[in-house]
């Protein structure tokens, strides 16, 4: 019997399958999990160093190129001030006679905020006016600083940069001391300012050849603060002289900002690593050796009806060898029967018939042996497979994420058909109606998954979203772009709920919530990595560049789908049906559910597209942040799911604790967008976003698994499955709402207002919510309190 | 896991590794960048909008854009503060230029995009980015808060690329020895990780050839190292007995059909 002579059999091998010895299995399971855990610690140990090191670098990289450019900014102020000054001078008026300077000064400092003082001295170093923090600086730097030579030629006829030669305090161990922010040194210095050179501790000098230019002027570090000198001249004569002072502690900050971008830009890269790193092992070594290990399993058991799939390398070389071991065993079993055949024909006196059939049972009473359909051959996959693949879609469709609303603003024209349609409705029109579209999908698509196989699904999915992607790209009108945008929403839908199935095609019931959590995760990588690179994308290389990358990343997500997510021989049918309206009718005849869906689990969707999708790009546009930093705002809110939804599960077992976290996690979502009435800027919404973040993956991931125990009837009745998923419908129609109201209550309030009045009703709904469920509780409706949460309902 | 298993896992892990210290890198410098491109743009708009609110100070007090006489003066000492500054514009609501720095004779026009760019900035400010220069535009309005016309800004962003690609390649050349460094230092790392692993799955290809041979399998006494060598021993023995039972099976029918 050749293998070529086989005809084979696939056919999933599980543990129920044979009677394996559960120490050794045990025993391997260990070793074989420490072995790839090292590799994997190793791997990413190896990875942060690496990449740490070069965001370290480019951090000093950055730093050396940034704190000139502040310098420079302060020159331009400085020459800008007093060119308005010049104007006066020119009129005859004497710079002591000035009304209103420090006005003037103030809204200087207003419009540049990286500005600390400016401070005008005569030529004694007397100070004259002066206005912002840091001035005692500049007037420890009022030395007679006279031009020992001919003062250079004269900008705008009568300012000029301070000569470069003026004198320069030594550098002595009292400075020393003051530079490095010493108060007893500092306050010394500034008593003696007058007599003694305050203490230059670095001079930066801007260089540029040519003259004249405000590239030459000269920035020196003192006690704090980068002063920029100019001179003010009425005519030939100095008049006066211009101090513009940068905060060291500004550059700093700027410093600090760039430093948090180059920590997330790290944690990105890091999140893309591990997910490739992830899907190598699972592909390079713990399938074949997991399919090893079970082809090992049942020799052990006297099952050789088994045979593995061809690989590559020793896999493939072992793998050989135990398929010749198979096909010797049969083989052999094989000659004996026909042995025995022939030794029957020539038995006519019945003399060896009893020796035969003792013969042959024993070859055969132990063995499980290749059927007539031929050998088996062994299949196993990784949830890695769809985990990956998912990963890649959730990148690309959030990477749009950042950038759309600013998009749909560049191709927004009202519609002939619908002249008064308004930017706020067009920009909300797409995100509500992608996310309609990618409801009513998932019911369908569950039932195609069934009918053509997951894998299918995924990769139809894939490639049609890619289409709406690429087709988005290209949209010259809002109708266009709503169109194309839209079919992206059909794929979306098809790839989760294809996704979601292959988890429950190949989990158990108690390996459920792990894998549930696998699937979870790649789209929370997903979620922090897409908005993160689509903002830098759309900064750099457009909208329409973005959108095709974004849809080859799909098109890759589809190749990988359809390289790797390899399916089950037949794979599961989970008994789906469409929904109908008397299904919706029970379930929401429960007034705990109903408490549920309307105070918690619909608004929660309301907000994550309303304000998370739909207002927050917007807000931090008007705020002038480009798309990058937008991307990596919204990140936020995946990092904090990353946090807290692995633990959530743990920490809230019994049905009471989860009515109560469910809650004040709503009134968390609440209070986060309350949160910037306080602090309507980038800092506030990064604080806010957050927050939400928190409270968003405390309540989805609780939720589900309310559904069951608020609902015990109704859901034995529908079924666990059908329950959920009319559950999830509804909650989705919160998704749908989101944007449209949001745009309703922009084209009546201000930004910050609409954020007052979506939090203070979040809040009030988290209250409402845990109020009816108490009154409920007391009437004695529903099932008993304290009751275990069954997580595993969330699949 | 021989030494092409272990090359191919070790190649594709630092591959990834690799492109993750580069995108790191390429990531850092695009934040990098935009970081200096904002504050070029702040910096420049010091200037830009003390010149505007000096014309709108004037548009205000009821004067047309057109009889604004000392404008073409400002804009000229303006662009003598800057070289960078390549050309400062006012032009009217029809985008007909009034005033230039740079003394354009004629009705001239500004160029159509700007338009289209303004119009479809939700911002006060628009930029357009045309070859190295940058066009830092606004609206100018009057005492009634209506758009009477423009003022562009136009300078050069050669520094600031020069710069950038200073960096860039600095930055480039790090990622990349970094990357270099990684690969090798990596690779040694798990040769050496994969090397026991290895030799387990040659011992254990040694173990389990012979029972696929036609040959009476000789099963010396092996001691396994761990749980894998352990399975697999397991394996062997049982197998092997099993097909020590079908080859004596075998001879007991030989015997017999000599026999019969």
């Amino acid at each position: 019997m050749t293998a070529q002579s086989m005809e084979m059999e696939t056919v999933t091998i599980t543990k129920s399958d044979l009677h394996v010895d559960e120490a050794m299995e045990d025993k391997l399971r260990i070793f074989w999990k420490k072995f790839v855990i090292r590799l994997f610690l190793i791997t990413i140990a190896l990875t942060i160093i690496a990449v740490g090191t070069v965001s370290y670098f480019a951090l000093n990289q950055f730093q050396k190129k940034m704190t000139p450019e502040f310098q420079k900014q302060a020159a331009v102020v400085g020459q800008t001030v007093a060119s308005q000054l010049g104007r006066a001078f020119v009129a005859g008026i004497p710079l002591k006679d000035f009304y209103g300077m420090e006005d003037y000064l103030d809204g200087f400092l207003k419009a540049n905020p990286a500005i600390s003082y400016i401070v005008i001295t005569d030529i004694k170093g007397k100070k004259l006016f002066g206005r912002g923090n840091g001035q005692a600086t500049a007037e420890g730097l009022l030395v007679p600083l006279l031009p020992k030579k001919k003062a250079p030629a004269p900008m705008l006829s009568n300012i000029a940069p301070s000569p470069t030669e003026a004198p320069v305090a030594p550098t002595t161990a009292v400075e020393s001391t003051i530079a490095v922010g010493d108060p007893a040194a500092s306050a010394q210095a500034q008593v003696q300012p007058q007599v003694q050179p305050a203490p230059v501790v670095q001079n930066i000098v801007i260089p540029k050849p040519g003259a004249d230019k405000p590239d030459e002027i000269t920035s020196t570090l003192v006690s704090g603060f980068y002063d920029t000198p100019l001179w003010l001249r009425q005519g030939n004569e100095i008049v006066a002289r211009l101090h513009v002072g940068v905060d060291e502690k500004t550059i700093a900050q700027q410093n600090y900002e760039l430093m948090f971008d180059v920590v997330i830009v790290t944690l990105v890269a890091l999140l893309v690593a591990f997910e490739f790193i992830l899907f190598t092992i699972a592909f390079a070594i713990m399938l074949p050796t997991g399919m090893m290990f079970k082809m090992l399993a049942a020799g052990r058991d006297g099952d050789y009806s088994w045979i593995l799939p061809p690989a590559s390398g020793e896999f493939g070389r072992i793998s050989g060898q135990l398929n010749n071991i198979t096909r010797r065993v049969n083989q052999k079993v094989q000659e004996i029967r026909e042995d025995a055949g022939e030794l029957a024909s020539l038995d006519i006196q019945g003399q060896i018939s009893d020796k035969l059939r003792v013969v042959v049972q024993n070859a055969q009473s132990k063995l499980t042996l290749i059927g007539k359909t031929g050998p088996k051959q062994i299949w196993d996959t990784s949830l890695i497979f769809s985990r990956t693949p998912l990963f890649l879609f959730v990148f690309a469709q959030e990477m749009c994420r950042p950038f759309f609303p600013n998009y749909v603003s560049s191709v927004f024209k009202a519609p002939d058909w619908y002249p008064s349609l308004t930017l706020q409705t067009a920009i909300s029109l797409p995100l509500s109606l992608a996310m309609l579209i990618a409801a009513l999908m998932t019911p369908v698509s569950g039932i195609m998954s069934d009918r053509f196989g997951r894998r299918m699904i995924f990769v139809f999915g894939a490639l049609i979203s890619a289409t709406g992607l690429v087709l988005s790209g290209t949209a010259t009108d809002f109708m266009q772009l709503i169109s194309w945008w839209c079919l992206s929403a059909v794929g979306y839908g098809m790839v989760f709920i294809a996704c979601q199935s292959y988890v429950l095609d190949n989990t158990t019931a108690a390996g459920r919530a792990q894998g549930m959590a696998i699937y979870l995760g790649a789209i929370i990588a997903g979620d922090i990595c897409g908005p993160a690179i689509g903002g830098v994308l759309a900064d750099r290389i457009g909208f329409a560049g973005s959108f095709y990358f974004a849809a080859s990343m799909t098109f890759a997500a589809a190749y990988l789908a359809f390289r790797y997510m390899v399916e089950a021989p037949a794979h599961s049918k989970l008994d789906r049906k469409l929904p109908q309206m008397k299904d919706f009718v029970l379930l929401l005849r429960n007034r705990k559910l109903l408490s549920l869906l309307m105070f918690a689990s619909m608004p929660g969707k309301i907000l994550l597209t309303g304000f998370l999708f739909y207002l927050t790009p917007l807000f931090l546009a008007s705020l002038g942040n480009g798309d990058a930093i937008i991307g990596r705002v919204l990140m936020c809110f995946g990092l904090a799911a990353l946090f807290v939804t692995p633990v959530v599960g743990s920490m809230f077992k019994t049905q009471r604790s989860s009515i109560l976290a469910v809650g004040t996690a709503v009134m968390i979502q609440g209070a986060a967008l309350l949160f910037l009435i306080v602090r309507p800027d980038t800092i506030g919404m990064v604080i806010s976003i957050t927050i939400f973040g928190i409270g968003q993956a405390i309540a989805t991931s609780l939720q589900p698994g309310l559904v069951p125990t608020l609902a015990p009837a109704e859901t034995q009745r529908l079924g666990n499955a059908a329950a959920l998923g009319v559950y999830r419908l509804i909650e989705r129609m919160g998704t749908v709402i989101g944007p449209l109201l949001v745009a309703l209550l922009l084209a009546n309030f201000s930004q910050v207002n609409t954020f007052a009045i979506l939090g203070a009703v979040m809040a009030g709904c988290g209250a409402m919510f845990m109020t009816t469920l108490a009154v409920e509780r007391n009437r004695g409706g529903g099932s008993k309190g304290g009751d275990a949460v069954r997580q595993g309902s969330a699949s | 896991m021989t030494s092409s298993n272990s090359a191919r896992i070790t190649i594709a892990i630092v591959s990834i590794m690799a492109a993750t210290v580069l995108l790191t890198a390429y990531l850092n410098f695009a934040k990098f960048e935009t970081a200096l491109g904002r504050l070029e743009q702040n910096r420049y708009g010091v200037l830009f909008f003390d010149l505007r609110d000096t014309i709108e100070r004037s548009l205000k007090l009821g004067a047309s854009l057109n009889a604004l006489s000392s404008t073409q003066d400002a804009l000229e000492r303006l662009k003598d503060l800057e070289d960078k500054i390549q050309d400062i514009t006012v032009f009217d609501d029809s985008g007909v230029i009034v005033f230039s720095s740079t003394l354009v004779s004629g009705k001239q026009k500004v160029p159509a995009n700007w338009a289209s760019v303004a119009k479809a900035t939700s911002g006060p400010v628009w930029y357009v980015e045309e070859g190295s220069t940058v066009v830092m535009g606004t609206s100018l309005k009057n005492a009634f808060d209506k758009p009477v016309g423009g003022l562009a800004l136009q300078y050069s962003k050669r520094d600031r690329v020069v710069a950038a690609n200073q960096v860039f390649f600095r930055l480039g050349t790090y990622a990349v020895a970094i990357t270099l460094v990684l690969s090798i230092i990596a690779s040694i790392i798990f040769m050496l990780y994969l090397r026991g692993i290895s030799r387990s799955f040659t011992r254990i290809s040694e173990w389990v050839r012979p029972l696929g041979n036609k040959s009476s399998p000789d099963l010396g006494a092996e001691s396994p190292t761990n749980a894998i060598e352990e399975a697999v021993l397991h394996y062997r023995s049982k197998t092997g007995e099993t097909i020590k039972e079908l080859e004596s099976n075998a001879v007991v029918l030989n015997e017999m059909e000599v026999k019969a």
